[in-house]
């Protein structure tokens, strides 16, 4: 019932979140848009991913070696709403917001607590953008009038990331895991030239680029408990995914909608994106607190593309190795007393991070992002399933030299349901 | 399920207070250097005369007489109109005998000179002839001289009376249901005169007495055949567009390695220069300006498009229209299905008049103004 009505939701933000036209950071608009990471609601309300985390309590396939110790089916579903400010050099501000589907998966235990697995539905980069520039076009005598124009350039879609991964406890200390990951997307990116004088057409030319690949995650989780304390529990997590190569084909089209035109041939697209690299560490003391601290190293810089990408027109000197550092704590203070108080049973989270661009802005100018997390993780009267609600706020840009700094603002509901599956009560 | 409901109200509020606030923060950031409009100005490259199919059929007027005018040449125009009878006639007029009928055909055009006298060749139609869709090249059959009638171009009323003869031969005829289909109209032409009268389809009647009864048949169907027999003299630079001759003035424009080639177009607007001083109408001669000029895409299969209408602005006509913008698109996209562009004097939109309106245009040679395009685009 609970997944029933979970699908039930999803079906209808999929719908709604298609038919709007979200906008948010300009910065979005460098080589594939803005990169998302997700690994579980848990670890972004700690401004992290959770390669250490296994699915034993909740919903996670940062690491596809943590799914092999399950023991209940999860289904977990977020949503996020995001404001973005922006500021240039001469405080001149703008403010957009929208919402987004952050993520669905469903994993549940083959064996319990030694194999199980997992399959994830998220974004991988997000592009999502409006600048606008006026201007005036001049006129000829007795032929046309001068007239203003605005053009609106706009980019909007992005990568989606489905995986698929099955995790193995080989012992109660190690842990591997795999996962085939299926990356897909498109990226509209137009310009829409509209005139005052309604004697000229507004025009909207669109190059559309439409990719897919596959690749593969590996991952590994090393756990001990009593390591520094009795009853303390520790873990590393690493992942490794390969290199990505990504076909598709590019469009220039003209006009809107079914009234498009397609202007010359499509273009062959042919991008690899490079190898990625988590690690991370979850420390235990108690059950009433959980402390990580994370990394994330993409070499972007070997980032190849037979198209160009905005930002990236003709030079591969603007690419820089994405560098994340995150750290974050998390108190439960019921620790396991399933009969304390409701406010003791919520679990607070919060994290900081720091997250370098893969993309320089302007030639030689790091983007880097700057960002907090908090989180409360409800309890529910159904056994097994939480309502995580996750802030995030972030900085990121100067407003100097023609950039501009953002700030957002991130709210995020997040469902995880446990419910155990496929298991028969004995009778008598 | 409280959490539920909690997190699907989040989802739709989040959705209904998403907001999009377009402003040029930022643009540094952005390749501002495609979208820009830019205007492109093409001179044509050539103005020369090309046949266009002036379709005359069932116009609002029909057209008859001869003209020479020095600077068209000379015209020799005839028509074919054909009459019905009311669908119920009187008891009277079934009984007959027919005891007079007169063409009464009011003048709403004149060409030419206008204290000219006519004298107008009524001719009988013996055989079936097609009027709709018909053009002005189109041959209209006629029989024998029915009568002969004098006109004066400036009258505002030709009354052509038929003879008793004519009236004996077709009395059973005229009083029957079979008038529709059996009588094939008259062929009018000039045989006199220096000027071309425009007689209106809606007003003008055959009107037929029987019985004591008075009737008028309509006109159902009309055919206009201009023919120019000889040319005129035309000032240097400048080039005859003349309505109803199925000609038209071809106007072409090399766009081969124009930077306007591949470009989305958001207004097209084509500017002609017309003479209207260096050929002054002789005293007394009327020779009306066309109130409006198609320019017109002409298929592979012939078939004539009109693109837009001019509007006239001083001394030049201006076409400007959005079919004439899809066109040039099509054109720049290279695909357009039309193999000419030719500035005519008609729209062949019916219903539509018949003129042998003449416009002189100034044609780039001899150091006149070139007709030019003027193209607003937008490169990829």
């Amino acid at each position: 019932m609970c997944l029933g009505v979970t699908v039930l939701l999803l079906a209808t933000i999929g719908e709604a979140s298609a038919q709007r036209g979200s906008r948010g950071s300009l910065y979005s608009r460098l080589g594939l848009g803005e990169l998302r990471t997700f690994g579980s609601s848990q670890a972004q309300a700690m401004g992290s991913e959770g390669f250490g985390f296994t699915s034993t309590a909740r919903a996670s396939t940062a690491n596809p070696a943590g799914l092999g110790d399950q023991v209940l089916t999860w289904a977990a579903a977020g949503f996020r709403y995001e404001t973005v400010s922006a500021t240039d050099a001469f405080d001149n501000s703008s403010k957009v917001g929208f919402g987004t589907l952050d993520h669905v998966m469903f994993s549940f235990p083959i064996l319990t607590r030694r194999l199980g697995l997992g399959a994830s539905f998220a974004p991988f980069s997000r592009v999502g953008y409006t600048v606008r520039v006026e201007g005036e076009l001049d006129g000829i005598e007795g032929v046309q009038d001068t007239t203003r124009y605005d053009i609106d350039y706009s980019g909007t879609g992005g990568l989606q990331k489905v995986d698929v991964g099955l995790g193995y406890n080989i012992s109660r200390h190690l842990a591997i895991g795999a996962n085939v990951n299926f990356v897909f997307g498109l990226i509209d990116e137009s310009q829409e030239t509209a005139f005052d004088d309604p004697d000229f057409v507004a025009t909207r030319l669109s190059n559309t680029t439409r990719v897919s690949g596959i690749t593969g995650t590996f991952g590994l989780q090393i756990r001990n408990s009593g390591t520094l304390r009795e009853g303390d529990d520790l873990a590393f997590g690493v992942t490794y995914s390969l290199p990505t190569v990504l076909d598709g084909r590019r469009v220039l089209t003209a006009g809107r909608s079914l009234d498009r035109d397609t202007l010359g041939t499509p273009q062959d697209v042919r991008m690899e994106l490079p190898w990625r690299l988590g690690a991370g560490i979850a420390y235990a003391p108690s059950r009433k607190l959980t402390l990580l601290f994370e990394g994330r190293f993409e070499p972007w810089t070997r980032f190849e593309s037979d198209v160009p990408l905005p930002g990236l027109e003709g030079t591969a000197e603007r690419l820089e190795d994405r560098l994340r550092l995150s750290a974050g704590v998390e108190i439960l203070p019921a620790g396991t007393d399933l009969f304390a108080s409701y406010l003791s049973q919520v679990a607070y989270r919060v994290g900081f991070f720091v997250d370098k661009s893969y993309v320089q802005p302007l030639p030689g100018e790091i983007l880097r992002t700057y960002g907090a997390a908090a989180g409360l993780s409800l309890p529910t009267r159904i056994p097994g399933t939480r309502i995580d609600i996750n802030l995030e706020v972030g900085r990121r840009g100067r407003a100097e030299q023609g950039l501009i700094r953002e700030t957002y603002y991130r709210i995020g509901v997040n469902v995880n349901i446990g419910e155990r599956w496929f298991f028969t009560r004995p009778l008598g | 399920m409280k959490s539920f409901r909690l997190l699907y109200l989040f989802v739709v509020a989040a959705l209904l207070t998403s907001c999009d606030d377009p402003s040029n923060l930022g643009v540094d950031l952005v390749d501002t250097t495609t979208g820009t409009p830019e205007i492109v100005r093409i001179s044509a490259s050539g103005v020369a005369t090309g046949e266009v199919r002036d379709v005359t059929g069932n116009a609002r007027r029909s057209l008859v007489g001869r003209v020479t005018d020095p600077l068209a040449g000379t015209l020799v125009v005839s028509a074919g109109l054909d009459f019905a009878s009311p669908v119920t006639l009187s008891d009277n007029f079934e009984a007959g005998p027919v005891t007079e009928a007169e063409l009464r055909l009011v003048r709403s055009y004149q060409y030419g000179d206008t204290t000219s006298a006519l004298a107008i060749n009524v001719r009988s139609i013996n055989l079936e002839w097609t009027a709709s869709g018909s053009d002005s090249k189109s041959d209209i059959p006629f029989g024998e001289v029915v009568t002969t009638v004098g006109a004066i171009a400036q009258d505002s009323l030709v009354v052509v009376p038929l003879p008793s003869s004519w009236i004996e031969a077709n009395d059973v005829l005229i009083r029957s249901t079979d008038f529709v289909t059996d009588f094939h109209g008259f062929h009018l032409e000039a045989a006199e005169g220096n000027a071309v009268i425009g007689f209106s389809s809606q007003s003008s009647v055959m009107r037929v007495v029987s019985g004591a009864d008075t009737v008028d048949f309509v006109v159902t169907r009309n055919l206009t055949r201009v023919e120019r027999t000889s040319t005129g003299v035309l000032p240097p630079g400048t080039s005859l567009m003349q309505d109803g001759v199925g000609e038209g003035l071809e106007v072409a424009f090399d766009y081969e390695g124009n930077k306007a080639i591949g470009a989305v177009l958001s207004r097209a607007v084509l500017r002609v220069a017309i003479d209207s001083v260096s050929a002054p109408a002789p005293p007394n001669f009327a020779r009306p300006l066309p109130s409006q000029v198609a320019l017109a895409g002409i298929t592979a299969d012939s078939l004539v498009l009109s693109l837009a209408v001019s509007r006239r602005e001083g001394e030049y006509l201006i076409f400007d229209s959005t079919v004439l913008r899809g066109a040039l698109q099509d054109l720049l996209f290279g695909r357009s299905i039309f193999e000419r562009y030719v500035i005519t004097g008609h729209t062949d939109i019916a219903p539509f008049d018949n003129t042998i309106d003449v416009v002189l245009i100034k044609n780039g040679s001899s150091g006149t103004t070139t007709p030019e395009m003027t193209l607003t685009i937008i490169k990829p």
